[in-house]
């Protein structure tokens, strides 16, 4: 789900194919892997999305998020150079939030497909400049510092949605393919802006998502969550936020167990805000604490850090919050970490990208 | 001298010498103009430069870019770790000549990461069709190569609107534009040049044919990262092949002969200053002896000597401010001129179209006036002392004599303030570069040299002593027993004198030189270059259009020619290629050291690729240390390549320094086919204008010049980029006349109560203008003797010293004899023309002296 819809268009028209000739997110797709963790350009947008929880040996604890996007361009005969492509853009975010020191930072960058960013079709090997994602390894920077994470999954993948196709909306082609590794682990190194390294472990959560068309007319934003309980169970929901606030049917929530199976996923489900909290730069009001309440059970998302707002600066970009979270059950026991987005407080998501 | 007394003193001396003080204020007056008006056309100059090589201009801190030819884009990858210190943005340039041959620089950026900032920085779109617009305009370049973005004022001006289109030439190419939108003028950044053109950057390098190359990478760093340790990050980052340069230098590098032209300029400014403040001083001078009384009375009175000084200066700033004022004024309307004469120049060498005007600030207004008001004070401030030190009592006496000053003393302490400012830059041996010591050796000939030439005066009036007429003996007297105003007058004409010689003599050896340098690198028949400036180094000729040209029946031999920037050891210089084999038996090069053009061309060329030779400019050899027979690294895309070098040769088309070697070797070691222009030499009875018509006719995108129209563009250049200081050098003659026309009258004033005495005792107006014209005619003769003299030593640090030492050049000391004919006619024809009235005053003079001062 998630960025998808950032970068998705409005309108679809036929059913296999966009106007302009993308294909459209159909039942019956037979993944296999690991080509389907690699690059569909076939497909108009496609993210790959790892967020984590982190403790190096002292115990200090951070939380990080490395994305990276692709979004096809309008067609056109001018295709660019093999460095320069014209017709793709990628765009990347990566942020560390330092639940010590209270502190959150994160960077942005947008090239083009070619030189300085690229995604292999043949598996997970996506790249923007410095930062790159394998199978098996993350690294990326950050304001000076880095990571270099070892990367494991622990559960084979998880597909969302009916038949391979993730609903996001009532038009049957507002779906993406959307692939989950809900549990990673995570062990490697951080290195301080000075070049102190530290070594920290970890777990870790991966999102693969690939459409042409997601977000409906009215949707202005959305509530997104994946929960890993300390028993071993994960739980990926999302919120679809209508212009007057309510919540679209075509919202979800899936329940996964501790092998990577799904044992169930519902469209009733609640998210709703345990308190406020409003961010100095964009004066977003964002619901936090964030409660979910889903099969019969209620948790509680407490951001790490209060601030873990990424600020667009550039023209037209994204102000969204997405951060580190505790997760406590009604009664307040701690029960598992947390990685949320909230889209579309700062401005609405209507009609862009 | 307070109060009300002391303002009508001041006031009451500049209204009744009316004419003394519209002197002083024209003298002030131009002084502060032509200053003024120089740095403003400067820095205009300078502007345009800056927003030239700037390109985004948005104040980058460091580039970093190849030692030579193009940067590879994969490099930039290697380049990646810098992003946390610093945003990276990769630039290519071009050049494109519209159809109807105005030049254009075409800006090649990352239009994705780069775009939304040239936009400007607007709010988040307020809907999807607001969104969407905005989405298709930052996408319509990326998505089409033909869209361009352009400069608000160029659509402004040129009524351009989007979808526009733009046609002309990219190279010998016929290319068409369409005009995406506008780039608004930011008040956050500095304005992109007129003539800016933008795009995105792989379409820029499918229109130059230069796929996977880029000129440089700007970085502008971060918040709270410093300069050096960017710079330190950058180099432990760097592959082989690149290097980091602050931008400035790029900028500066980018201007080239500017800096010549710029030292010429300044050099000019302060020759204008030094004549203004002898004009100023000479008014001052003059005012204070025609008051003589007042001061006498003063002191009479019981004002202490401070007191009159005091009252000299403020007189002299009141004109100070008054002449400042419309020196301002005046000083902004000659450098709209000046702009002109710099922005053509500009445009002819370096296809610079952006004009820009020359906008007064405040402060270069502030500038202007303080140096107005000081060049008052410090010509003021030795008349002030004088009229200070006047003494009561005798004054009161009309007659009074004025001691002759001791000249021998300071004649000798000229002779040897005059030598050791020959000695300094002749024997001071500083690195190449350093010219401090020449410049301070001119000031000590021009001081040294003004004094030394004070003995002149009694040189000229020794004969006074035996003559046996009382005519000549009268005439020579004043000669003979020079006094403190007669020294002075003497001095300041041989500054104004020596500035304007020396500067004349500079000018005349540059033109001489360059004149024989232009004749002896122009030797073909043709020269084909694509459309555009001659200077510009973007414009290439593809290979084929190469191959076609040299087949062409009519042609007999083609010199394929490039030059590329390059950096050693840090530094810019160039690296040019030819077809020496061509080259050879025809000449080419005005050869400094190494043997004869043939020789050195014929070795360099058989050595090939095995015993790689090379030619180096003097400017080179100077700049990097390097002579004949010394090696050379040269940076290659394959790596460094030894050269040895062969020839040192003259060239003065950049003060940078130029390598040249054999086009076979250029091309192996930068595998690059498409020359800069292709020199054409025709066979035995073809007809250059014809062919160069029919060429021209076939090639639309080319430019087809003979050798006539070729050299002649290198002669105007020279024209323009000096056209101002010919200008300049007039108005300090004019100054230096003026001043010398002061001088006669109040010398003659001066002489008053002698020829009081000489009218009693009968000489008639004949014999009294004898006597007149000898002293003033005596004193020009000096100080033009001495101003030619000096002006002559300080052309030869110029020539012989300053400028090998600055630029790397030698040139031919030429001396302009029609220009030190005029001089010499002028001043003696102005200070005899001054000398008439003076002589009709005189002669009328009342015989009776008690009935006059009874009257």
């Amino acid at each position: 789900m998630r960025w998808v819809m950032l970068l998705a268009p409005l309108a679809l028209l036929q059913a296999d194919r966009t106007p302009d000739g993308f294909r459209v997110a159909r039942p019956g797709h037979v993944f296999r892997f690991p080509e389907d963790h690699g690059n569909h350009p076939g497909f108009r947008t496609e993210w790959w999305y790892w967020t984590g929880h982190l403790q190096d040996e002292a115990g200090r604890a951070y939380g990080f998020q490395l994305t990276f996007f692709r979004q096809a361009s309008p067609p056109s005969p001018w295709k660019g150079s093999a460095a320069w492509r014209s017709d793709e853009l990628h765009l990347a975010h990566a942020a560390l939030t330092d639940v010590a020191a209270g502190t959150f930072q994160f960077e942005e960058r947008l090239d083009r497909g070619g030189l300085m960013a690229g995604a292999a079709p043949s598996g997970i090997q996506v790249f923007h400049g410095s930062w790159s994602a394998g199978a098996d390894r993350l690294r990326f920077q950050v304001r000076g510092r880095s990571l270099e994470l070892d990367v494991k999954a622990l559960t084979p993948p998880v597909i969302f949605g009916e038949e391979g196709v993730s609903r996001k909306g009532s038009d049957p082609t507002a779906a993406s393919h959307y692939v989950t590794y809900p549990k990673l682990q995570l062990a490697g190194q951080l290195r301080s802006a000075k070049g102190g390294a530290t070594l920290v472990t970890g777990l870790g959560w991966m999102d693969h998502e690939w459409s042409s068309n997601q977000l409906d007319k009215d949707q202005v934003g959305w509530d997104w969550a994946g929960i890993q309980l300390h028993d071993g169970r994960s739980l990926m929901a999302y919120r679809l936020r209508k212009g007057d606030g309510s919540q679209d049917p075509w919202s979800s929530a899936t329940l996964v167990d501790a092998r990577g199976q799904v044992t169930a996923r519902t469209r009733a489900f609640r998210m709703a805000p345990k308190g406020t909290w409003r961010s100095p730069r964009s004066g977003a009001a964002y619901p936090l604490p964030l409660e979910v309440s889903a099969f019969g059970e209620t948790w509680i998302l407490e951001p790490l850090v209060p601030d873990q707002e990424l600020s667009a600066d550039r023209p037209g970009g994204i102000t969204y919050w997405e951060g580190a979270c505790r997760v406590r059950d009604a009664a307040g026991v701690e029960r598992g970490r947390a990685y949320v987005e909230l889209t579309g407080y700062a401005h609405s998501l209507k009609g862009r990208f | 001298m307070k109060g009300p007394l002391g303002r009508n003193l001041i006031g009451r001396a500049l209204r009744w010498e009316w004419g003394r003080t519209l002197l002083a204020l024209l003298s002030i007056a131009l002084g502060v103009a032509v200053f003024l008006g120089i740095r403003l056309a400067n820095r205009a100059a300078i502007a345009s430069f800056e927003s030239y090589a700037q390109g985004a201009g948005l104040g980058a801190t460091w580039v970093i870019r190849s030692e030579s030819g193009g940067f590879p884009e994969e490099k930039l990858t290697t380049l990646e770790p810098l992003r946390a210190a610093a945003k990276l943005h990769p630039v290519l340039e071009g050049a494109f000549t519209r159809l109807d041959r105005e030049p254009f620089q075409l800006l090649g950026l990352d239009l994705v990461e780069e775009g939304p900032r040239f936009l400007g920085r607007r709010a988040p779109a307020k809907d999807a069709k607001a969104l969407a617009q905005g989405l298709d305009t930052l996408l319509a370049p990326i998505q089409n190569p033909e869209v361009v973005w352009i400069t608000e004022r160029l659509a402004r001006e040129e009524g351009y609107r989007p979808g526009s289109l733009i046609e002309g030439w990219v190279d010998d190419r016929l290319v068409r534009f369409q005009v995406g939108t506008f780039i608004p003028e930011s008040p956050e950044s500095r304005p992109l040049a007129r003539n800016v053109i933008l795009l995105d950057l792989p379409a820029l390098q499918a229109h130059l044919h230069r796929g996977g190359l880029i000129d440089r990478v700007e970085l502008y760093g971060r918040p709270g990262i410093s300069p050096d340790s960017l710079r330190e990050t950058a180099l432990r980052l760097l592959p082989p092949g690149l290097a980091i340069e602050p931008a400035e230098l790029r900028i500066s590098a980018g201007s080239g002969l500017s800096e010549a032209y710029r030292f010429n300029l300044t050099l000019m400014s302060v020759v204008s200053l030094i004549v203004g403040a002898f004009l100023l001083f000479q008014a001052f001078d003059a005012a204070v002896y025609r008051r003589r009384e007042t001061w006498a009375t003063l002191r009479a009175l019981g004002a202490s000597s401070g007191l009159i000084q005091r009252l000299v200066l403020k007189e002299a700033l009141v004109i100070g401010a008054l002449g400042s004022a419309a020196g301002v004024g005046l000083g902004w309307l000659m450098a709209q001129t000046a702009v002109q004469v710099v922005s053509r120049t500009l445009r002819l060498h370096y296809g610079l179209s952006n004009a820009t005007s020359a906008d007064l600030l405040p402060e270069e207004t502030l500038i202007a006036f303080g140096v107005g008001l000081a060049a008052c004070l410090v010509a003021a401030w030795i008349p002030a002392r004088r009229a200070s030190i006047t003494p009561p009592i005798p004054l009161l006496k009309r007659g009074a004599e004025v001691l002759p000053i001791r000249w021998k003393p300071l004649a000798l302490g000229g002779v040897i303030l005059l030598l050791a400012g020959l000695s300094l830059p002749t024997f001071l041996r500083l690195s190449p570069g350093i010219s401090w010591h020449a410049y301070l050796g001119t000031a000590l000939v021009l001081l040294g040299g003004s004094l030394a030439g004070i003995a002149i005066l009694p040189w000229l009036g020794r004969s006074g002593r035996t003559a046996g007429d009382w005519i000549w003996k009268l005439r020579l007297r004043p000669l003979q027993y020079p006094t403190a105003r007669h020294a002075f007058t003497v001095a300041a004409l041989a500054v104004a004198v020596g500035m304007a010689t020396g500067v004349g003599i500079m000018v005349r050896s540059f033109e001489h030189t360059l004149d024989a340098w232009i004749v002896a690198s122009h030797q073909a028949d043709l020269y084909v270059t694509p459309l555009g400036s001659a200077g510009a180094s973007a414009h290439r000729l593809s290979a084929e259009r190469v191959r076609a040209l040299a087949s062409d029946p009519s042609v007999a031999a083609t010199d394929p020619f490039q030059r590329i920037p390059v950096l050693l050891n840090g530094d810019t210089s160039y690296l040019g290629s030819h077809d020496f084999e061509v080259l050879a038996p025809r000449g080419a090069f005005l050869m400094s050291r190494g043997g004869s053009p043939q020789d050195v061309l014929n070795r360099v060329h058989a050595g090939g690729l095995q015993d790689s030779g090379a030619l180096i400019s003097e400017s080179f050899a100077t700049r990097f240390h390097t002579d004949l027979g010394h090696e050379l690294a040269i940076p290659t895309p394959q790596g460094p390549r030894t050269v040895k070098v062969r020839g040192v040769f003259k060239d003065y088309g950049t003060e940078h320094g130029s390598i040249l070697i054999d086009r076979p070797v250029f091309q192996a070691w930068f595998q690059d086919d498409r020359p800069a222009g292709l020199a054409l030499f025709l066979k035995p009875g073809e007809s250059i204008p014809a062919q160069a018509r029919r060429l021209a006719l076939a090639n639309p995108g080319l430019k087809v010049q003979t050798q006539a129209e070729n050299r002649e563009q290198g002669r105007d250049l020279f024209r323009k980029t000096f056209g101002i200081t010919y200008a300049l050098e007039f108005i300090a003659l004019v100054v230096a006349l003026v001043g010398l026309i002061q001088a006669v009258l109040g010398l003659s004033l001066a002489r008053r109560s002698e020829l009081w005495t000489l009218r009693a005792l009968g000489a008639t107006e004949r014999e009294i203008a004898r006597i007149l014209l000898g002293e003033g005619l005596g004193m020009a003769s000096a100080g033009l003797g001495a101003g030619l003299l000096l002006g002559s030593l300080m052309a030869h640090i110029l020539v012989n010293q300053l400028q090998p030492m600055k630029f790397g050049w030698s040139l031919d000391f030429r001396v302009p004899w029609m220009l030190f004919g005029a001089f010499c006619i002028l001043s003696l024809g102005v200070a005899a023309l001054a000398i008439i009235p003076a002589t009709r005053w005189g002669s009328r003079l009342k015989v009776d002296r008690e009935a006059e001062e009874g009257a």
